[in-house]
């Protein structure tokens, strides 16, 4: 049982999920064991930071994918298609719940700043809240894209692949939202602080 | 210049993570400025990637409980499951379901078709059974036209043994007078017991040649009853010489015409065991009374040869 779990542990995504259309429930289990960590905190990024709903995503993605193993496409890789799929889920969700969340967001949008801006170091939690925050107002293809590549680690081709657009889309993407964020969140650059006191 | 081109906006990201504004080099600096505003701009970049970087570390990965591993599993186990699994669960469920109450009319609905069902194959039954009477009942008078039929061709076969044994001589069939006559003309009168054994013979032969079956053991009945006879011929002879004739008269009166029995033994009738002794039993009977006729017959020109009244006509030029 250990040498083939460990087996089923070196095989590449794409190799487990051939054995996945197969049938085989342990390349299933190791497929999930190796994706539903960076899928989970993807959907908790991608929605408001809601854990159940996040949870609930996760769940809805790896049933959809035991039910139609077959949906995945073996020339594309696997790490790409499911963050595509995981992307697409979370358009879905922003639709249904646009209403509900920008009501929600609009009430969010009113924490005190002062207690960030007070001292010189930066809060991390409030840094937290805040960039959910102005990210929540980003186009969700300019948020996913800023998410795969600063917290998933995605490398640009990846992402471009996900997205099933070019390199170049991707960089532009992350630049201007990168621009956008630091002139919204200019109070947590410490220089500007630094600048602004002397 | 050149080195300037192999840059594009988007690639101000390895910059930012790598270098601040002072680190950079004169060109990197003039492609930075192209592209920003300011310095300040281009820190608060780097210094929000960096919290970005700082704060993801930080953060506590959102973790899903066993129960969705669970979940997620059994999915799959379900989705592998064989159909006859599936299939035998959906049996289970309709005869034992949670609420008995409500599978009153799928109940009612069953039961209804299974009538109908059983009723259906019992007036196929039933109909099955008045087409097989009906046939046998249709077969019946088949039968009995058939039957009758053989019995003609038996009688038939029986006439024609009987009956061609006073035909072809013709001896028996025309008057003694006359048969006196011919001989005396044709001068055989000493040759006429031998002729008239000879067409015993013969005329046991012509009989059974419509019979093929029964033919040898005609002939060899007939040999034999000739040899047998010839000692009890006189006796015999005065004790069935009345009936011989009366048979004859009557076998004559009821005989078909010659072409009847040819075509009553030319059919597809099968001769049986009992039917082939009854006609070796018949043909020994007609063979014995044809032999008893040849007697008679001879018997009869013996006598005419030795009355004064055949031998005055001959002598008067007869």
């Amino acid at each position: 049982m250990g040498l083939f779990s460990r087996e089923h542990e070196q095989l590449s995504d794409e190799r487990l999920m051939e054995l996945v259309v197969k049938g085989d429930e342990r390349a299933f289990g190791t497929v999930y064991d190796r994706y539903h960590g960076r899928l989970l905190n993807y959907f908790h990024r991608m929605l408001w930071h809601d854990r159940e709903q996040a949870r609930d995503m996760l769940q809805d993605l790896f049933t959809k994918l035991a039910q139609r193993p077959t949906s995945y496409d073996p020339g594309r890789p696997f790490q790409t298609w499911v963050f595509s799929v995981a992307n697409n889920m979370c358009k879905n969700a922003y639709r249904h719940q646009g209403v509900v969340k920008a009501a929600a967001l609009h009430l969010r949008l009113e924490p005190d700043r002062v207690d960030a801006l007070d001292g010189i170091g930066v809060d991390h939690g409030h840094f937290r809240d805040r960039l959910g925050e102005e990210l929540e107002r980003l186009d969700p293809d300019h948020k996913a894209t800023f998410v795969m590549r600063y917290h998933e680690d995605m490398a640009i081709k990846e992402i471009a692949a996900a997205f099933g657009c070019s390199e170049g889309t991707v960089k532009s993407r992350l630049f201007y939202t990168l621009k956008k964020l630091a002139e919204r969140m200019k109070e947590f650059d410490p220089n500007a602080l630094h600048h602004g006191k002397a | 210049m050149e080195r300037r081109e192999h840059y594009d906006p988007e690639d101000i990201e390895s910059l930012l993570q790598d270098r601040s504004f002072d680190e950079l080099l004169e060109e990197e600096r003039a492609y930075v400025l192209r592209h920003l505003s300011s310095r300040e701009e281009y820190e608060a970049m780097r210094a929000l990637l960096h919290q970005v970087r700082e704060d993801d570390s930080r953060r506590e990965p959102v973790t899903a409980g066993p129960e969705v591993r669970d979940a997620v599993m059994s999915a799959f186990r379900a989705q592998q499951r064989p159909s006859w699994q599936i299939w035998l669960n959906s049996v289970g469920a309709l005869l034992w379901p949670k609420e008995a109450s409500a599978m009153w009319r799928p109940a009612l609905a069953f039961a209804t078709l299974a009538l109908l069902i059983i009723a259906g194959v019992q007036v196929m039954r039933t109909g099955g059974e008045a087409m097989k009477n009906q046939q046998v009942v249709e077969n019946k008078p088949q039968a009995a036209e058939e039957q009758p039929a053989q019995k003609v061709g038996l009688s038939e076969a029986l006439d024609s043994v009987a009956a061609p044994k006073v035909a072809p001589s013709g001896d028996v069939a025309r008057k003694p007078s006359e048969v006196e006559d011919e001989l005396i003309a044709q001068g055989a009168v000493s040759e006429a017991k031998a002729n008239a054994d000879i067409s015993v013979v013969e005329e046991a032969e012509i009989t059974t040649d419509e019979q093929p079956a029964v033919t040898l053991t005609t002939k060899d009945a007939a040999a034999d009853n000739l040899r047998d006879d010839k000692s009890s011929q006189r006796a015999e002879r005065e004790a069935n010489e009345a009936d011989g004739f009366a048979a004859q008269e009557k076998r004559k009166a009821e005989a078909p015409t010659p072409a009847e029995p040819a075509q009553t033994a030319t059919g597809s009738h099968v001769v049986t065991e009992v039917e082939l002794l009854q006609n070796m039993s018949v043909a020994n009977t007609s063979t014995r009374s044809k032999h008893v006729l040849g007697k008679q017959q001879s018997e009869s020109a013996t006598v005419l040869s030795g009355s004064p009244e055949v031998i005055a006509l001959l002598a008067t030029g007869w």
